[in-house]
């Protein structure tokens, strides 16, 4: 616990140095982010929702799932460093690779707000237990 | 996609055979909770019952058994008296706010007990939501932790058809060195971060002890590339060193 709080921020940081923004600068990688961020959420989201649908769950549920399924993290990144370090990857796939995941993870809350999950409905059931 | 889907459906089925009657949200307590369990910051002035200062570490982060132990203290002290009534919608949100600040050290506490909680019969009826239905944060929580296994999975196969990863050793060397690397971890290094965690056992995190348990993560992330088995175990390095450095201090 204590080398992790020490050492990940160092890596999140090391990650945030390699993602150059500079190299998005016209329309066509732009557009190949685009895609790559469709990609991402059709293979997660898509998996959970053919998943929770598929064990009978109702849309709302599967779309939360999904919603917190699209979320990429710590692993992610792992994995974008690793193929950057074998030269796997040029500098702008891993900036693209680094805004879907970025963009992945950020629409979360809002999809799970749109759901009215975790809002109002549960609300009480938090508090309460406090 | 199809790696998801599989996980999707095995992870719903146990979820579900798992906690049957399960109506609270697991993700929802964890999501407010996690990022302040992970900072090294103490809220002296909004924890109204503070560790005692002998079982803090220096950094003020506890270790997993001190939340788990604080949560449940922290349970035992918040009857409903002093929070107000049980599910008053009328509380202000200043007081929420408070309790949101509160939460870190529940987070985990409240996961591994969720399955006991929500047994009883007056969140049966209240949890409305998904009454019949198993518990969304658990099952992301669970599909998440498969996923994950699998992504390594993958990975580890993807590196051994991308990278040769010139200059490295040959292949039975590589594993020859990866058995050594283990053995030398599991039976030299963990015994003995094992006695280091029981001798100081409720001393305060000593700077000297935070150097050796840095020096011995960044010597095996170093042993790990210079195999050059995989690359990728390097992150898994420092989780090697921390548990054996952490293992027995409960």
């Amino acid at each position: 616990m204590i080398l992790s709080l020490i050492l990940l921020p160092l890596f999140f940081a090391l990650t945030g140095l390699r993602t150059r923004l500079d190299l998005l600068n016209d329309t066509a990688t732009w557009l190949w982010t685009g895609l790559i961020l469709l990609l991402a959420t059709a293979g997660k989201m898509g998996g959970a929702i053919l998943g929770a649908r598929l064990t009978g769950q109702d849309w709302r549920f599967s779309f939360a799932l999904g919603a917190l399924f699209n979320t990429r993290g710590l692993v992610e990144l792992i994995v974008l460093n690793i193929a950057y370090n074998a030269h796997v990857f040029s500098p702008t796939l891993f900036t693209m690779l680094v805004v879907m995941a970025l963009v992945t993870t950020a629409i979360t809350v809002p999809i799970l707000d749109r759901l009215k999950i975790g809002t109002a409905s549960t609300q009480h059931i938090f508090e309460e237990s406090l | 996609m199809t790696v998801v889907l599989a996980t999707g459906l095995i992870c719903g089925r146990i979820a579900r055979s798992a906690w049957p009657h399960c109506s609270r949200l697991v993700g929802q307590n964890l999501s407010r909770g996690i990022s302040r369990t992970a900072r090294p910051a103490e809220h002296p002035r909004i924890d109204p019952f503070p560790l005692p200062r002998w079982k803090r570490t220096r950094f003020g982060a506890p270790s997993p058994a001190e939340i788990y132990r604080h949560g449940f203290e922290l349970r035992q002290h918040s009857s409903p008296v002093r929070h107000g009534p049980a599910g008053s919608a009328g509380r202000s949100r200043a007081v929420r706010f408070r309790q949101y600040r509160q939460a870190p050290l529940r987070a985990l506490p409240r996961c591994l007990d969720e399955h006991h909680r929500v047994s009883g019969p007056r969140s049966h009826s209240r949890g409305a939501e998904f009454a019949e239905g198993l518990p969304l944060g658990a099952t992301a929580l669970l599909c998440a932790a498969v996923d994950g296994v699998t992504a390594w999975m993958l990975l580890a196969v993807a590196l051994t058809f991308v990278s040769p990863i010139g200059g490295g050793k040959e292949y039975p060397a590589r594993l020859l060195w990866l058995g050594a690397y283990l053995a030398v971890m599991l039976f030299l290094v963990r015994p003995l971060g094992r006695w280091l965690a029981a001798r100081r056992s409720n001393a305060p995190l000593s700077y000297e002890l935070l150097g050796v348990m840095i020096a011995l993560a960044f010597a095996s992330s170093a042993v790990t590339d210079a195999i050059g088995f995989i690359r990728s175990s390097a992150p898994f390095s420092p989780a090697c060193a921390f548990l054996a450095c952490r293992r027995g201090s409960n």
